[in-house]
């Protein structure tokens, strides 16, 4: 029998309204008082635009300490501090590390610069700063690729905005993409050696992280934190391969100071590179979240903001609107309308038209055969959003003959900086 | 909230103008509270202590706030969760995750269809503590956007229409999110209750 949709969302919505059982209204007064408290921190933190104000934070910790609940929840903290302290002590004989010291130190950190090697290279292939604002939430991201694949490049991302130099192709493109803001912020994430470790801490505790911690007696050798990850749980969406990553902490400090990742292949695992953490909270050279400055005069500005390519996606979904421009951009091709085509194909840099335009007059498509349902095109592991590879086939007219041509490689995918725009990607070569 | 009163607030947090502070306050504090006690359970000693923390770090990095990456209400929200998240890593939460893993193996009926609702939760078990003990647990492992649009669709009553007005996106877009956020809700219950950390534990 068919379910209807209705009753589905009623049934799950009961199912979900359970969270508001034993429902009591907020308290009005302690509201009140904390809108006037948070309003003084805002007017102090605006006008220091700096330290934090410990007068508002005390006057608060007053109000709350003036609730009976809390007075009762104080005392059996009394109580549980007291419990978990001879518990501590009984543990210390074991291990005096706990991961959450380290979790705990790294909250306040700031300013964190950072590296990546790949196995049997001293020489860094990634490098990356990251700046938090007070809340914790990351503020400015800068990542340099050394040799990556060939090329040399630098992203920065501050305020949305991200700067993104190619230093082989001599440009700097400029755009604001909601995706690849999400990127930056997942990449902190990621790599922050806090987060990690928070992430590692959080996984355990649901059973799908084990963690084995070695503490050296030699104070200046680190604290290790051997993690195994169990299959399809080291990327939380798709699957993925049972990974190990071993910590270092410092046994002063209780920071990190590198992670080593390994796969595991065949039964062995094998490294796939190693994060290194020199800095943390040291203060980064002025105009290191601006290329403007730091790119040659002769690099070339891309704008991407002001280009006007692609299809617009309107209400179509992602399948939909890949179908679409891959098939709009082939009829265009076929009935010779070259400035559609390469509209629809889209292009970074407006010189480029000129190479496309002559690459496509070459390609003599007389029909389309077949335009078949997207798929996504990477690996669970990488981020596949708002990229889809199609899957087409053609006739084409080569030497007289009518030929079938299936395509490699045709992708299509939303225009960086214009979410509800899709345009076409691909060789496009016999 | 409307799109020019929310770029008001941002551009007057931005100057640093305490009406602008306020006005933020006003509009999402009782949410913030009810969202946390959600979250954490209305009779949790520490929810005042979480909305606190919550509108401390708002108001020391409101300055920095940028509506290009998200709304106000996503970012407070946000913050809201990294503090419930860094309260729970303080907690134990073992022994009452095992507790309601118990109870929901003893449970008879189709668990499978109740969560995928496909057929009715029996009303005894909608009213167990136990049911909404791993509700929250299952929540509290999505990311803000889930379960903001859960709590917002399915415990507020709000319309998609609603939801694509406050997140500035379109209907289409809501119902995408909101079909992929159900379904990590689900996967998330799902694992909670087949794979409880330490059971073995628990079982001794």
């Amino acid at each position: 029998m068919m379910t209807n949709n209705n009753e589905k969302d009623k049934r799950f919505s009961k199912l979900l309204s359970t969270v508001e059982k034993g429902k009591v209204l907020p308290d009005k007064q302690f509201l009140a008082q904390l809108q006037e408290q948070s309003a003084r921190e805002f007017e102090a933190y605006s006008a220091r635009n700096g330290t934090h104000s410990q007068t508002a934070t005390i006057s608060i910790w007053r109000i709350i300490m003036k609730k009976p609940i809390t007075k009762i929840a104080a005392a059996a903290a009394v109580i549980l501090i007291a419990v978990l302290g001879i518990s501590l002590l009984q543990n210390s004989a074991t291990t005096a590390y706990a991961i959450e010291q380290t979790i705990e130190v790294g909250q306040d950190v700031r300013y964190l610069h950072f590296y990546y090697v790949s196995p049997d290279s001293n020489i860094p292939d990634k490098e990356a700063w990251l700046e938090y604002d007070d809340s914790g939430q990351i503020k400015n991201t800068r990542v340099n690729w050394y040799n990556w694949g060939g090329k040399d490049m630098v992203s920065v991302w501050k305020e949305g905005k991200t700067q993104y130099w190619e230093k082989n192709k001599k440009t700097l493109k400029l755009f604001e993409d909601e995706i690849y803001t999400k990127k930056c912020v997942g990449f902190a994430k990621r790599y922050d050696p806090t987060r990690t470790v928070e992430n590692m801490y959080d996984l355990e505790r649901k059973g799908d992280v084990e963690i084995e911690i070695q503490e050296p007696a030699d104070k200046t050798d680190p604290i290790i934190l051997t993690c195994t990850y169990l299959p399809n749980t080291f990327i939380t969406e798709g699957t993925s391969p049972q990974v190990r990553e071993i910590v270092f902490v410092d046994q002063v400090t209780k920071l990190v100071t590198s992670i080593e990742g390994y796969q595991l292949i065949d039964d062995k695992y094998v490294g796939y590179g190693v994060w290194k953490y020199p800095d943390y909270d040291t203060l980064f050279e002025p105009g290191i979240f601006d290329l403007e400055e730091e790119v040659p005069a002769d690099v070339k500005r891309l704008n991407l903001m002001t280009l006007d390519i692609g299809l617009e996606r309107t209400d179509l979904t992602e399948k939909e609107i890949a179908v679409k421009v891959v098939r709009s951009f082939l009829q265009a091709l076929i009935v010779e309308d070259y400035d559609r085509a390469i509209k629809i194909y889209g292009y970074e840099d407006p010189d480029e038209k000129e190479g496309l335009r002559k690459r496509f007059e070459k390609l003599n498509i007389v029909r389309i055969i077949s335009v078949d349902d997207p798929v996504f095109p990477c690996s669970p592991r990488m981020d596949s959003s708002g990229k889809l590879e199609v899957p087409c086939k053609v006739e084409l007219e080569e030497d007289g003959q009518i030929i079938e041509w299936q395509i490699e490689g045709v992708f299509a995918q939303r225009v960086i900086g214009h979410p509800n725009r899709w345009c076409v990607k691909g060789k496009f070569e016999k | 909230m409307h799109k020019n009163t929310e770029r008001e607030i941002a551009k007057g947090l931005q100057q640093g103008d305490r009406r602008a502070w306020l006005q933020l306050y006003e509009a999402y504090a009782e949410s913030v509270w009810k969202n946390v006690a959600r979250l954490m359970g209305f009779d949790c000693p520490a929810v005042a202590d979480v909305v606190q923390e919550t509108f401390l770090a708002a108001a020391r990095s409101a300055k920095n706030f940028d509506p290009r990456r998200g709304s106000l209400w996503m970012w407070l929200w946000g913050i809201a969760r990294r503090q419930i998240a860094l309260y729970y890593r303080k907690q134990d939460p073992k022994s009452l995750l095992a507790q309601a893993k118990s109870w929901w193996d003893s449970l008879d009926g189709q668990k499978v269809d109740w969560i995928n609702a496909n057929s009715d939760t029996p009303p005894e078990v909608l009213e167990a503590r136990e049911l909404a003990g791993l509700v929250r647990f299952a929540l509290s492992q999505l990311s803000d956007e889930y379960q903001a649009l859960l709590l917002a669709k399915y415990v507020d009553g709000q319309s998609v229409k609603e939801m694509a007005n406050n997140m500035e996106c379109s209907s289409a877009a809501v119902t995408s999110k909101l079909a992929r956020a159900r379904k990590a809700f689900r996967a998330a219950f799902r694992k909670l209750t087949q794979s409880m950390p330490n059971t073995k534990e628990v079982s001794l």
